[in-house]
C-alpha cells in the first residue's frame, strides 16, 4: 500500500461508511485524509491495480508532472467542499456527503490512470453522482440542467467508447488479447490510415471537447454550473472541466500525434473562438453565477490553445506549461469564486446582479476575497492567473501571431467583465432592501476556505518556479510523442 | 473434483432432472390435496436447488439419447436459470401473499418453465428444442393470466396467440429441414430448403427473444403480467431463447451478420423510440428490453470467436439480473401499473427502494459502476471484431437517447417534491433483501467482471 493507492481507496471507504454513519463529518474526515495522503504521492510513480485481466480492465497508475497538481487540486477542493458543507444549509445532508465522496472516488482515478478503458469507466461513472447532485440540490431548472449535463456528456463519451473499443479490437487482432494500455494504443494507431485515424480521433476529441467545453458544445455548461449547488459548481468548474483538457494531453496527443499536428490549427481556432465568445457572453450576463460559468468557457479556451500551440513540429513549451498551470489556476480561482457566490446566495437567495449594489460596505471581507480571485481570473500580475495566461499567450504568439493578438485581447475582455461585475455588485451605493438586511459578512469556515484558496493564488503567482519544475516532467511525457 | 465424479456416477444428468421434476410434481400434487400453498413453493424451490447444485457439481457427459447436449454451456445455463427461478419463486411468494392471491400452481409453473428453459439452451435436435420451448412457454402464458384482471387476460391471450403462430412457423421450418436433410439433429443444412427451414426456426427464436420486428407481444406481456412473473420470465425467456439461438446459429453455420444487422438496428430503433414516450415504467422497461435484444444480436456478428460466446452469456446474465431486480421492485408496489407521476418524490418515503430502482436503471443504461457498462462494452467489441461499424453507431446513438428514459424514473423519484397520491408499497424484508442482493451483484460484476468469467470458464469452444 502506497500513498497513491491509499489516495485512491480512502474516498471509497468513506463512501461506504457514509451509508452507515450519517453525518457530514465523515466527508470532512475522509477528504482530509485523502488530501494528506495525496501530498505524499511520489512523482514518477508507476503501478497497477488489476480489476479484470481478461477484459483488459486495469487501473494502470501513473503519476508525473501532468497530473500530480491536478490530483492535489482535486483532493484539496473536495476537502474545502466538505468543510463548507458543515456550515451551509442543505436538505438531505447524508446523501450529499455520500454522493460527494462517491464523486471524489470516481474523479481521482481519471487523473491517475494510463489505461484508456479505466479512464473511460470513471469518466463516464462521474455522470451518476453529478446527475443527482445537480438534480437534488440544484436551484431553478435543476432537473432540466441535470439532464442537459448528462446527455451532452454522454453524447461525447459514447463515441469515445466506440473509438476506444475499435482500437482495442485492433489490438486484439494483433495480440489476441484485450488490452487498453496507452502504449498498445499508440503502437496500433500508428499504422492506421489517415481517414481512419481522423475518425477515431474525433471520437476522443468530441468527448473531451464536451467536457472542457469547447465552443459549439459548451451549451450544457452555463445551465449546469448555474443551477448546481455551491459544492457541485465548485467541483464542476474546478475539477471536472480539467478532466477533458487533461485527457486531451494524456491520451489524445500521444495516441494521435499526426492528427493533432495536422489539425491543430482548427482546434486552435475553436479555442480562440471560445476565449472571445465566452468573454462576450460573460459580459452580457445578469446572473453572477452564469457570468462566472461563461468565464470558464473563456478560460478553458486558453488551456486548449496552449495544448495545441505548435512551433515547428512540437507543441511549444510555454504553451504546455501555461495550459497545465492554467488548469490549476482556473480550478483554484473559479472554484473560489463559486464558493463566494454560494456564500452570498446562501444569505440572500439571489444571484441577480441587479439585486446588489455597494455591498462592499456590508461585507468587506467577502469583497476582498472576491476581488483577489477575480484578479487571478483576469490574469493580474502576482496572481496565479497571470503566469498561466502569459505563458499561453507566449505559446500562441510563437504559433501564430494572430492567435496571440486575439488571445491577448480576450484577456482584456475578461478584465472587462470581471471588473464590471465587481463594480456593479460590490461598489456604488448600498441599496436598502430586504435582501441587504440578510447579508452579513463571511465568518469561520467560510473565511478559512477563502484564505486557503487565496494563499494558493498568490503562491502560484509569486513563486511559480516550483510548480513549473513539477510540470516539466509532464511536458517531457508529451514531447516524447509530439 | 472427486465429489463431482461420485455424483455423476450416482445420477446421470437425466437422473437429476427426473428427480428434481418428481420433487416438484409430488410437492405440487400434495399441496393441491392438502390445500397448503407452502408445500408447493417449498417443493419447487428445492427442485430448482437440486438442479442448481447439480449444475455446480456436475461435469459434462454424453447424453445417451443424443437429444440434449450436457456440455459446459448447459451447466452454466442451468446454474443461471435455476438461480433466477429460485429468486422469482421467493419474490412471487411475497407478491402473491401481499395481494391476497393464493395460488399453488404459480410456483410449480415457474419451476416447470425453468426446466423447459434449461433444456432449451442445450437441445441437440430440433424436436427437443421445440418441445422444451413449449414447455418453457406454456406455464408463462398461464402465469401472465394468473391475476385474471383485464390487462392480464389481454396480455396472456396476445402472447398465447402470437406464440402459437410462431410455434407454427417453427414447425414449418422444422419440417422443411427434416424434408431436406432427413434428420432431427441440428446440423449444417445442405439443401436450400433446409436453409430456409433453419431461417424460420431462427425467426421463431427471435420472436421468443423479443427482437423487432417480432416484438409486439413484449410491452403488453411485461405490463400485463404480475411483476413477479416477469422477474422470472423476463430474464429466463430472453436467456434461453438467445442461448438456443446461439447454438442453432453456431451449429448450422448460418450467415448471420448480413440481414441480421438490419434486425439489430430495427430492434434498437423500435425499442428506444418506443420507450421514450412511455408514462408507465413497466412498459418503458419492456421497450428497452427490445432494444437490448438488438444489442444481443451484435454478438452474433463474430460468433466464430470463442470469447464472444462468454461475452454473450455475460450480457444475458447481467441483463437478467437487472430485469429481475427492477421487476422485483415493482412486485412490492400495490398497483400493477407503476406510472411515472405516481413515483414523484418516492425517495422521501422509500429511499432504499428508490436507490435500488436507480441501480437497475443505471445498469440498463450501461453506465459504469454497474455490470451494464461491461455488457454494452462487450456487445460493441463483439460487433467491432468483424468491423460492423454501422450497427455499433446505431447502438451508440441509441444508448445516448436511452439515457433520457432510463433517468426519467430516477429523476422523478429523487429530485421532485412528494406527490400527493403516491404509490403505496409493502416492504417484505426478505424480498427487499433478495432485490438488494441482485443490485449488489450488478455493482459487483460492474467492478470485477473477471469473477463472472471465472464462473463460466468452461464454456466450450464449439458445440
Amino acid at each position: 500500500m502506497d500513498a497513491l493507492k491509499i489516495t485512491f481507496l480512502l474516498p471509497l471507504i468513506g463512501t461506504v461508511l457514509s451509508v452507515f454513519i450519517r453525518t457530514p463529518w465523515i466527508g470532512v474526515v475522509f477528504s482530509a485524509l485523502t488530501f494528506i495522503s495525496s501530498l505524499f504521492i511520489p512523482i514518477g510513480y508507476v503501478g497497477s491495480i488489476v480489476l479484470s485481466e481478461y477484459l483488459g480492465f486495469k487501473i494502470s497508475l501513473y503519476v508525473d508532472g501532468l497530473n500530480i497538481l491536478l490530483i492535489i487540486l482535486t483532493t484539496g477542493l473536495f476537502l474545502l467542499v466538505f468543510l463548507y458543507s458543515l456550515v451551509e444549509k442543505r436538505i438531505r445532508k447524508d446523501e450529499y456527503t455520500f454522493l460527494f465522496l462517491l464523486l471524489e472516488f470516481l474523479i481521482i482515478p481519471t487523473f491517475i490512470t494510463k489505461n484508456v478503458l479505466a479512464f473511460y469507466f470513471f469518466f463516464d461513472a462521474i455522470l451518476i453522482p453529478m446527475f443527482f447532485i445537480i438534480g437534488i440540490w440544484g436551484t431553478g431548472r435543476k432537473i432540466y440542467s441535470a439532464y442537459k449535463f448528462v446527455i451532452f456528456t454522454f453524447f461525447g463519451s459514447v463515441f469515445f467508447l466506440v473509438s476506444v473499443i475499435y482500437i482495442a479490437s485492433l489490438v486484439y487482432r494483433e495480440t489476441g488479447k484485450l488490452s487498453f494500455e496507452l502504449e498498445d494504443f499508440i503502437s496500433v494507431v500508428k499504422d492506421l490510415g489517415e481517414t481512419e485515424k481522423l475518425i477515431l480521433f474525433l471520437g476522443f476529441f468530441i468527448a473531451f471537447a464536451v467536457k472542457i467545453p469547447l465552443v459549439p458544445v459548451h451549451v450544457w455548461l452555463p445551465d449546469a454550473h448555474t443551477e448546481a449547488p455551491t459544492g457541485g459548481s465548485v467541483i464542476l468548474a474546478g475539477i471536472l472541466l480539467k478532466i477533458g483538457s487533461y485527457a486531451f494531453l494524456r491520451f489524445a496527443i500521444p495516441i494521435f500525434p499526426d492528427v493533432v499536428r495536422e489539425y491543430s490549427f482548427y482546434i486552435a481556432i475553436i479555442s480562440v473562438l471560445g476565449i472571445v465568445y465566452g468573454a462576450f457572453l460573460a459580459l452580457a450576463q445578469k446572473d453572477i453565477k452564469r457570468l462566472i460559468a461563461y468565464s470558464s468557457v473563456s478560460h478553458m479556451g486558453y488551456v486548449m490553445l496552449g495544448s495545441v500551440a505548435l512551433f515547428g513540429n512540437k507543441i511549444t513549451y510555454e504553451g504546455l506549461q501555461g495550459a497545465v498551470l492554467q488548469m490549476v489556476n482556473h480550478g483554484v480561482a473559479t472554484g473560489a469564486l463559486f464558493f463566494l457566490i454560494g456564500m452570498i446566495y446562501e444569505r440572500t437567495h439571489s444571484r441577480m446582479i441587479d439585486d446588489y449594489s455597494g455591498i462592499a460596505k456590508k461585507v468587506p471581507l467577502l469583497t476582498t476575497f472576491f476581488i483577489i480571485f477575480s484578479l487571478s481570473s483576469i490574469g493580474f500580475p502576482s496572481t496565479g492567473g497571470f503566469v498561466g495566461e502569459l505563458l499561453v499567450i507566449l505559446g500562441a504568439m510563437k504559433y501564430n501571431l494572430a492567435f496571440g493578438i486575439i488571445t491577448a485581447t480576450g484577456a482584456i475582455l475578461s478584465a472587462g467583465y470581471m471588473l464590471y461585475l465587481i463594480l456593479r455588485v460590490f461598489f456604488g451605493e448600498l441599496r436598502k432592501s430586504e435582501l441587504m438586511e440578510e447579508l452579513n459578512d463571511i465568518k469561520g469556515i467560510e473565511v478559512l476556505i477563502s484564505v486557503i484558496l487565496s494563499i494558493f493564488v498568490f503562491l502560484i503567482g509569486i513563486f511559480p518556479s516550483p510548480f513549473m519544475e513539477i510540470i516539466k516532467g509532464g511536458i517531457d511525457f508529451i514531447w516524447k510523442h509530439l | 473434483m472427486e465429489a463431482s465424479l461420485n455424483i455423476r456416477e450416482l445420477f446421470s444428468a437425466w437422473g437429476v432432472i427426473i428427480i428434481s421434476f418428481l420433487i416438484s410434481v409430488i410437492g405440487f400434487l400434495v399441496s393441491r390435496i392438502k390445500r397448503n400453498v407452502n408445500i408447493s413453493w417449498i417443493s419447487s424451490v428445492s427442485a430448482s436447488i437440486v438442479i442448481l447444485v447439480f449444475s455446480v457439481l456436475g461435469k459434462a457427459v454424453e447424453d445417451p439419447f443424443q437429444s440434449v447436449l450436457f456440455d459446459n454451456l448447459f451447466f452454466v445455463s442451468a446454474l443461471i436459470i435455476s438461480a433466477f427461478s429460485v429468486i422469482a419463486i421467493f419474490l412471487s411468494l411475497a407478491e402473491l401473499e401481499y395481494k391476497k392471491f393464493s395460488s399453488s400452481e404459480f410456483f410449480f409453473f415457474i419451476y416447470l418453465s425453468s426446466l423447459g428453459a434449461i433444456l432449451m439452451t442445450s437441445s441437440g435436435d430440433f424436436l427437443t428444442l421445440f418441445l422444451s420451448k413449449e414447455l418453457m412457454s406454456f406455464p408463462i402464458y398461464a402465469m401472465v393470466y394468473s391475476f385474471r384482471d383485464r390487462i392480464g387476460v389481454e396480455a396472456a391471450l396476445k402472447y398465447f396467440v402470437a406464440g402459437a403462430i410462431f410455434s407454427l412457423i417453427y414447425l414449418v421450418g422444422f419440417s422443411f429441414f427434416l424434408m431436406s436433410e432427413g434428420t432431427f439433429k441440428i446440423a449444417e443444412p445442405k439443401g436450400i430448403l433446409g436453409l430456409f427451414g433453419v431461417y424460420l426456426v431462427i425467426f421463431a427464436l427471435l420472436f421468443k427473444g423479443g427482437t423487432a420486428p417480432f416484438h409486439f407481444w413484449v410491452p403488453d406481456v411485461y405490463q400485463g403480467a404480475p411483476s413477479s412473473a416477469i422477474t422470472f420470465a423476463g430474464p429466463v425467456v430472453k436467456f434461453s431463447s438467445f442461448i438456443a439461438l446461439l447454438r442453432v446459429v453456431d451449429i448450422t453455420k448460418i450467415e448471420f451478420s448480413g440481414p441480421f444487422q438490419i434486425l439489430a438496428i430495427i430492434s434498437i430503433i423500435v425499442g428506444i423510440l418506443g420507450a421514450i414516450p412511455q408514462k408507465e415504467i413497466k412498459r418503458l422497461i419492456a421497450y428497452s428490453s427490445i432494444s437490448h435484444s438488438g444489442f444481443l444480436i451484435f454478438f452474433f456478428f463474430s460468433i466464430g470467436n470463442i470469447e464472444v460466446k462468454r461475452y454473450f452469456v455475460f450480457y444475458l446474465a447481467t441483463y437478467g439480473l437487472a430485469t429481475a431486480g427492477i421487476f422485483g421492485v415493482f412486485s412490492l408496489f400495490e398497483n400493477k401499473l407503476v406510472y411515472l407521476d405516481k413515483i414523484i418524490g418516492f425517495s422521501t418515503r422509500h429511499r432504499f427502494i428508490s436507490f435500488l430502482l436507480a441501480v437497475f436503471l443505471i445498469s440498463f443504461a450501461g453506465i459504469p459502476l454497474t455490470a451494464g457498462f461491461f455488457a454494452k462494452y462487450l456487445s460493441f467489441i463483439s460487433a467491432l471484431h468483424t468491423q460492423k461499424i454501422i450497427p455499433v453507431l446505431f447502438g451508440a446513438v441509441g444508448s445516448i437517447a436511452s439515457i433520457y428514459f432510463y433517468f426519467q424514473p430516477v429523476s422523478k423519484a429523487f429530485m421532485e417534491g412528494e406527490a400527493e397520491k403516491g404509490e403505496r408499497i409493502s416492504i417484505n424484508p426478505f424480498s427487499v433483501f433478495l432485490i438488494s442482493v441482485l443490485a449488489l451483484a450488478l455493482v459487483f460484476f460492474g467492478v470485477f467482471p473477471e469473477l463472472f468469467f471465472r464462473l463460466i470458464e468452461g464454456i466450450p469452444l464449439s458445440f
